[in-house]
């Protein structure tokens, strides 16, 4: 195995190199931050209109870890990017985090399994405003705590759906954000930018929709209930717009601060998606017959009823990118888990010394768990399941394993012993993934709450009726193909007359999708007819577009919201 | 707090009308008694019966209506639906045990009479009324998901239990005449101020356990408990008649029968919630609240009472109808 690069750097160093950063004159960053933020037990709900008979949970305890990278200028207008990645159950700190959108990035240069150091990002998104990212709960350094964490059998009812299903880890995010930004004062106003990846589309959506409509998650008129989360919504509007303190504030004035959504390669409306995806990579100008053709084995969608199968079983290339073999996208993310278990790569990522955060401490954390199995990779057994499955979530779990049964780098040195259950880090967390897909008492009592479901398109499709939306159209993955996203949100026919895109060939920059909407799509946005979202194509991206086009997608992003308003336009960034 | 203060004005009127009845009707019938007495023809007697009355409270029985209709729906028509659109491959439920509707209570009652003339008589007396069917409910639900992989749902709810409890202090009228030396039949007319009480419990576990070759887990349990209890005050009045042996100089036994309408229209009392470690309790007037259930395999509307945030809710009132026809044995023993 090649060995990787660890970035010495003093904690001395970091913070030198933190004061060093470009700022505009008389402009001071806020500083750095990273830590756990503590979420309490919550109970929460889910109905069809019946109260006795509603499926009531309770959370566990959790430490969700973030990390905050001042921009690089502060002003009122600064946007806070949030920033996640999706599995569900993987880490933002293994993903967008580490690539290419914050101060330091994985290196994308090596072509096999590459991005062995972390050097400085010539394109970070600090220029354009804060940077927040939050791992998912159990995933990442987030970790939670109970107390019969010793107990297996405890630990495999923890992996349900009182902690892991859509809607809550969409609360878990809205309450991390909003106590991020109650905890700083001068930042709580500030216009708010979602950045998800991949199942990040689902959780932006979910996320986008209780903020717009929160009155609703609480007054049953919703499936989730979250009375707490709704309060916690309302107090921050309260103090966002004064004006409508102690009302139910209308989504278009929400929408002022949260009113843009980045989603790369996202899961919207993914029972769709891959409805039309298998339908146009059987097309005779599917990119599958070319593939056959360099790994001399003909496609023939009457021989290989899965193209996706096809692709990762007969081809042998990564579903994420499919001019490259197996696994490779999911070996930069493996290597960035593996760097971010030195305490002084953590430190030079997240701009902090992280020896001062607490929670990171063996000492602090008896009660916390991670993973069912102390056996962690056993437990991770091949599952009959579709393609898709196994290349969103399980892929990257087993491929992880062996780095989250036998952790690298010197945390271990630095802050203790955990115990068997707990790990310092877990890019994807199989047992978390296995929890909102199977072990998931709410779908087995028949809530429709999977995010496969197409409830989160039609999420998906009112929110963009009040958010600017740009969502990212890479060629080169297969695992959301997002070549089929137009059609696919057009099966939303009670609510859209067509998704019609718009691209001028080849690097189609800026590509569009307009949406045209029935009159009744929703009776409470009146005279809502069409709506755009930017959607320009990455022809040479894998599924982690900063990752393959870090200039395009930054550049792209800059001149969308510039186009939107949100930032002003000011020649001497470009 | 509205409802209370009304019960305990009934009790009140109710108690002021008892003490009138004592103080100026008691007192002239028992000397108009004595005459009679002195004429060989009264007394003043004490009787005590019990029986069997024969109820159907419908607002009440809902519940049993309501539940198993829910779980008709979340259960059966689900596993029909993930059946019919081949999400799994079968499925059985097996059970033990039923839902027990209210349809009678065991009354029993005291009631001290007096002969104002050789065909009449007037009473005082104080009735209760009770029953509280309960039952323990086991259902296990299968589902195969694969040729392999079983997903086991069990629902025990022990117990499923539904009471009503009335009592009510009542006055009557007696008319009777004795046929030959044995027999002697009666019409009475009885009413009187009726308090009763109702209360609901459901007290369940559910696990959901996973089967396959070489394995059995389970990843979620669950406990709780629902009660709900209501109390009010309404009116009873019954018509009946009664055939009377003596049995001794002084006692007589007799069998009477009589239909009694006897309605509660509002109830209010509290309720509790209790899910693993949460606990929710509320007091509240019950109602009928109109549930309509969406879910992906069809929309069904429900019927419940309950006590629980019905102000502005509720669909259709509550009533506690206790009426019915009554059947009594009794002893009555002259002084």
């Amino acid at each position: 195995m090649k060995r990787l690069r660890v970035v010495r750097v003093s904690s001395f160093l970091i913070i030198l190199s933190l004061t060093a950063f470009p700022t505009e004159a008389g402009a001071q960053p806020l500083p750095n931050e990273a830590g756990f933020m503590a979420i309490e037990p919550v109970t929460f709900y889910f109905h069809y209109g019946s109260y006795f008979n509603r499926l009531s949970l309770k959370s566990s305890q959790a430490r969700i870890w973030y990390s905050f990278h001042a921009a690089d200028e502060d002003r009122p207008e600064t946007p806070l990017f949030i920033f996640f990645n999706g599995g569900p159950g993987s880490a933002t700190s293994f993903g967008l985090m580490s690539m290419y959108t914050g101060r330091y990035t994985l290196d994308n240069r090596i072509e096999s399994g590459g991005g062995d150091a972390y050097i400085i990002n010539p394109v970070p998104w600090t220029r354009l405003g804060h940077l927040l990212y939050i791992d998912a709960r159990q995933a990442g350094f987030s970790y939670n705590l109970m107390s019969q964490a010793q107990d297996e059998g405890s630990r495999f009812q923890e992996f349900n759906a009182q902690n892991f299903n859509s809607f809550f880890d969409a609360a878990d995010f809205i309450r991390v954000l909003l106590r991020f930004l109650a905890a700083h004062p001068a930042l709580q106003n500030h216009p708010v930018v979602i950045v998800g990846e991949s199942y990040g589309g689902v959780r932006a959506t979910a996320m986008l929709h209780v903020l717009l409509n929160y009155a609703d998650y609480k007054n049953g008129r919703e499936t989730f209930q979250d009375p707490a989360l709704a309060d916690e919504i309302q107090a921050h509007f309260n103090a966002v717009f004064p004006q409508h303190a102690g009302q139910v504030v209308p989504p278009e004035v929400i929408a002022r601060q949260f009113g843009h959504q980045v989603l790369i390669q996202p899961a919207l409306s993914f029972n769709y998606q891959e409805e039309t995806e298998n339908e146009m990579l059987t097309r005779p100008d599917s990119p599958l017959y070319k593939i056959g053709e360099e790994v001399g084995v003909p496609y023939d969608p009457g021989k290989y009823s899965d193209p996706l199968a096809y692709v990762q079983d007969v081809a042998g290339r990564d579903l994420y990118i499919y001019t490259k073999p197996l696994n490779w996208l999911n070996g930069f993310f493996n290597n960035a888990g593996v760097l971010l278990r030195f305490v002084q790569n953590l430190s030079l990522v997240t701009g902090v010394d992280v020896t001062a955060i607490n929670g990171l401490y063996a000492s602090s954390r008896s009660a916390a768990y991670r993973v069912i199995r102390a056996d962690y990779a056993a437990s991770l057994e091949p599952v009959a399941s579709s393609s898709a499955i196994q290349a969103l979530f399980l892929a990257p779990a087993r491929l992880e394993a062996p780095n989250a049964q036998q952790e690298p780098g010197n945390m271990t040195a630095v802050f203790g012993s955990l115990r068997p259950w707990d790990r310092y880090f877990i890019g994807s967390n199989g047992n978390a993934n296995w929890a909102f897909h199977v072990y998931n008492v709410a779908l087995v009592r028949g809530y429709d709450i999977h995010s496969w479901e197409p409830r989160y398109g039609r999420m998906f499709l009112k929110n963009v009726a009040h958010v600017g939306t740009f969502i990212t159209n890479a060629a080169l993955d297969l695992v959301v193909y997002t070549a089929a996203l137009p059609a696919s949100l057009a099966k939303h026919a009670e609510i859209l007359i067509s998704a019609q895109p718009i691209s001028h060939g080849g690097e189609a920059r800026p590509g569009k999708i307009i949406l045209n909407y029935r009159s009744s799509a929703f009776s409470d946005i009146p005279g809502l007819t069409t709506r755009t979202i930017r959607f320009p194509i990455y022809s040479k991206s894998c599924h982690s577009v900063s990752l393959t086009q870090p200039t395009e997608l930054f550049t792209d992003v800059t001149d969308w919201l510039q186009e939107t308003g949100l930032m002003a336009r000011r020649k001497e960034r470009r | 707090m509205h409802s209370h203060r009304r019960r305990w004005a009934s009790i009140v009127l109710g108690s002021m009308a008892f003490m009138a009845w004592l103080l100026f009707v008691w007192p002239t019938a028992l000397r108009a008694g004595q005459r009679a007495e002195a004429g060989g023809r009264g007394r003043v007697r004490l009787e005590l019966y019990g029986g069997f009355s024969l109820l159907n409270p419908t607002d009440m029985n809902q519940f049993v209506d309501y539940d198993r209709s829910v779980q008709e729906f979340v259960y059966d028509a689900y596993f029909d639906y993930l059946r019919d659109n081949n999400m799994i491959q079968s499925w059985e439920k097996n059970v033990e045990g039923e839902r027990k509707k209210i349809k009678n209570a065991l009354p029993f009652g005291v009631r001290f009479r007096y002969s104002l003339l050789d065909f009449l008589d007037i009473s005082v007396g104080f009735q209760t009324m009770r029953r509280g069917p309960s039952a323990s409910l086991n259902f296990l639900y299968t589902r195969n998901e694969t040729a392999t992989t079983r997903y086991l749902e069990s629902l025990n709810i022990a117990p499923y239990k539904m009471e009503v409890k009335a009592y009510y202090p009542s006055l009557g009228v007696h008319v009777h005449k004795r046929f030959g030396r044995i027999l002697e039949a009666e019409g009475f007319f009885v009413g009187g101020i009726f308090f009763a009480d109702c209360s609901y419990e459901s007290q369940w576990n559910y696990a959901w356990t996973i089967q396959g070759p070489g394995y059995s887990w389970e990843p979620y349990k669950s406990e709780g408990l629902l009660s709900e209890e209501g109390s009010g005050t309404g009116f009873s009045l019954e018509l009946g008649g009664r055939f009377g042996i003596p049995v001794h100089r002084k006692i007589d036994i007799f069998l009477e029968a009589g239909y009694a309408y006897q309605v509660i229209k509002s109830l209010s009392g509290s309720g509790i919630e209790i899910h693993g470690e949460d606990m929710e309790t509320w007091e509240g007037r019950w109602g009928m609240k109109s549930e309509t259930m969406t879910t992906p395999w069809g929309t069904r509307r429900f019927l419940t009472p309950t006590n629980y945030e019905t102000e502005g809710t509720a669909s259709e009132d509550f009533g506690l109808n206790l009426s019915g026809f009554r059947l009594r044995i009794g002893i009555s023993v002259a002084f």
